[in-house]
């Protein structure tokens, strides 16, 4: 399943470790809401919580992540159109709408949503919505935050992401000339202009299928171009012992759904002669999306302004 | 132009008149009286014994519009009023998906705009598949799948204080860019942030700007799809209580009659649900004749505020 070259340009980002419990999980009165609420999602399913659940489980909020990235990337004169909120694991305020809540403070108070259930191939869906909402006349701004969630109260079968982290990827549908650096250029803004040359996402794809069909799908997305760079995420390389390592960066471990995004955008903005195509290419084991997306770089303008 | 070539909906067959609600959830006696008399509540429907999977399942597996057209599926879409209703990584979406054969489509859920999701999964799911590369046969373009499913397993998704009570549901919609019925003429959305109730918001000022709000996005939606209100045959609401559209009719200057009420009494309020299930009713009752334009108009609420409105040929 594919998207066709696009005219979705990755303007900049930004992207954020954050440390420390949810100030939000400060109040007793959210504590005490979001205890009642994860008691009642985990007891149908045997799962256990802490006793005095809420008390020791004090993950950082998505809407708090995603609030800091906004205002380090997205000034108030650049109104957005449409926001999209991605994840795996849910919030530590599980009851909240949080997209809602974003959209009352991004500039433009745009169309908010979040999209999840579908793993790390959420952030490649919430790309894909962006694509589709986007007006073909040009003029629309897409807002893409992807956030890991690395505590929740109970034991999970797979591990917690390593960190708590985020990554904001602001799109056009028009390239901008030079790079803005957005209103926090010196923390966490990375200039990274590339345009979205395609998008595709390959569902129910068995662990066994994957290195083929990876392989056959990045060898025709870089055919005629051996300036490919490609970024693999870390269980597709996990599950293609055997991938291409000349011109791969693999994601680090323990990022499921940003790690992916965080290091495209290393590779996007690595070295003063960069261009040329970037690819993506990640696998979720247990949901079995294989997705693909691809990236022409643009000059940075580094000119001083 | 986004169709709705079928829809189905699943309600539970167990009726729980709303005075058996009033123990669980600390209700009194006024409470109910309020819920009853004022807001027109009667009764919810619950099962308890079956899964968000079996609702989802049971609303799909009743779209026989869709048997056999399976392949056509590229997106299923869960529009979802709660942002989390089962623990991680338990996903019914796809157990379902994959159980009706459907593992090949691209599935998520679209949520955190309340009961107001469900309106934005068909939105979407028109916009994704007017993405989809072509040429496509007449009648074999990509369909997607919208659905919408809820369990009352937490205190706040089972009543709404002083102004309504929710029934477990679901719904299947199949959606096309060519289908020659329910044609989607206009979409308007319009989010309140502020209203977030972990951020703080005043209770009252949501409750002022409720109506104006809602109004105001019907506007809008009948602005897109360039019809009047004169226009508008019928409107679908949500089944949230009687007298939020009782005043609301007066403040847009609609006649009572046709808003679709009835269920309010029937189901109290199936989360995303309530557009499918009115939508059915119309067309049972012959409510709706070729060509008509109808409204379907939505709110969620409780944590930050999204109101929305679609306009519909029939």
């Amino acid at each position: 399943m594919a998207v066709p070259s696009t005219d979705l340009h990755l303007i900049r980002a930004a992207r954020r470790v954050f440390t420390g419990p949810s100030t939000l999980l400060d109040d007793p009165k959210q504590r005490a809401r979001s205890a009642r609420y994860l008691a009642d999602l985990a007891h149908p399913y045997g799962l256990e919580l802490p006793d005095g659940p809420g008390q020791e489980a004090l993950g950082r909020s998505h809407a708090e992540m995603a609030e800091a990235l906004i205002g380090a990337l997205v000034p108030p004169h650049e109104p957005v159109d449409l926001l999209v909120l991605a994840f795996a694991r849910h919030d530590v305020l599980p009851g909240r709408a949080t997209a809602t809540y974003l959209s009352h403070l991004c500039p433009g108070t745009p169309l908010s949503f979040a999209v999840c259930d579908q793993g790390p191939a959420a952030v490649v869906s919430g790309l894909r919505l962006a694509h589709a909402y986007a007006s073909p006349d040009g003029g629309t701004t897409a807002l893409l935050i992807a956030v890991d969630q690395a505590v929740l109260p109970y034991r999970t079968p797979t591990p917690a992401p390593a960190r708590q982290q985020a990554v904001a990827m602001l799109y056009r549908t028009a390239p901008v000339a030079g790079t803005e650096p957005g209103p926090d250029p010196a923390g966490d803004v990375v200039p990274a202009p590339a345009r979205m040359t395609v998008l595709r996402q390959h569902p129910d794809v068995a662990a066994g299928d994957v290195a083929a069909l990876a392989g056959s799908e990045l060898a025709a997305l870089s055919a005629g171009r051996p300036d490919t760079r490609i970024v693999l995420g870390v269980d597709l390389a996990a599950a293609w012992p055997a991938h291409p390592t000349g011109g791969v960066t693999v994601a680090p471990p323990g990022q499921p759904v940003t790690g992916p995004w965080w290091t495209l955008l290393d590779v996007l903005a690595a070295g003063p002669a960069r261009s040329g195509p970037v690819l993506t290419a990640d696998y979720d084991p247990d949901l079995r999306y294989l997705c693909l997306t691809g990236w022409e770089t643009t000059p940075v303008d580094t000119r001083p302004r | 132009m986004t169709a709705l070539d079928a829809v189905a909906v699943h309600l539970p067959p167990h009726r729980v008149p709303i005075e058996s609600l009033a123990g669980p959830l600390e209700l009194t006696e006024m409470q109910v009286r309020l819920f009853r008399r004022f807001h027109g509540l009667d009764q919810v429907r619950r099962d308890p014994d079956r899964s968000l999977a079996d609702l989802l399942r049971q609303a799909a597996t009743g779209l026989t519009a869709l048997r056999g057209q399976e392949h056509r599926v590229r997106f299923v879409l869960y529009g979802r009023a709660f942002p989390v209703v089962v623990p991680y990584p338990v996903n019914p979406l796809h157990d379902v998906c994959r159980a009706l054969g459907l593992g090949h489509a691209v599935s998520f859920t679209l949520t955190q705009q309340s009961c107001a999701s469900a309106l934005l999964a068909v939105e979407m799911a028109g916009r994704l598949l007017a993405a989809e590369p072509g040429p496509h046969p007449p009648g074999g373009g990509p369909l997607a799948l919208v659905l919408t499913a809820e369990k009352a397993f937490t205190r706040d998704a089972q009543f709404i204080p002083e102004t309504s009570v929710f029934s477990e549901g679901a719904s299947a919609c199949l959606v096309s860019l060519d289908g020659p019925r329910d044609r989607l003429l206009g979409y308007a959305c319009r989010q309140r942030g502020e209203f977030d109730v972990a951020g703080g918001a005043s209770g009252a000022q949501f409750q002022r700007e409720y109506r104006p709000a809602l109004a105001d996005v019907i506007g809008r939606a009948l602005t897109v799809a360039g019809v009047d209100l004169d226009d508008i045959r019928l409107i679908l609401p949500h089944n949230v209580n009687v007298v939020t559209w009782q005043r609301l009719s007066r403040l847009i200057g609609f006649p009572r009659d046709r808003v679709l009420l009835d269920n309010v009494r029937e189901t109290g309020h199936v989360f995303c649900a309530d557009a499918f299930t009115n939508y059915l009713t119309a067309r049972d009752r012959g409510l709706l004749s070729p060509g008509d334009r109808y409204l379907v108009a939505a709110v969620g609420a409780g944590e930050g505020a999204t109101f929305a409105a679609m306009v519909f040929a029939h």
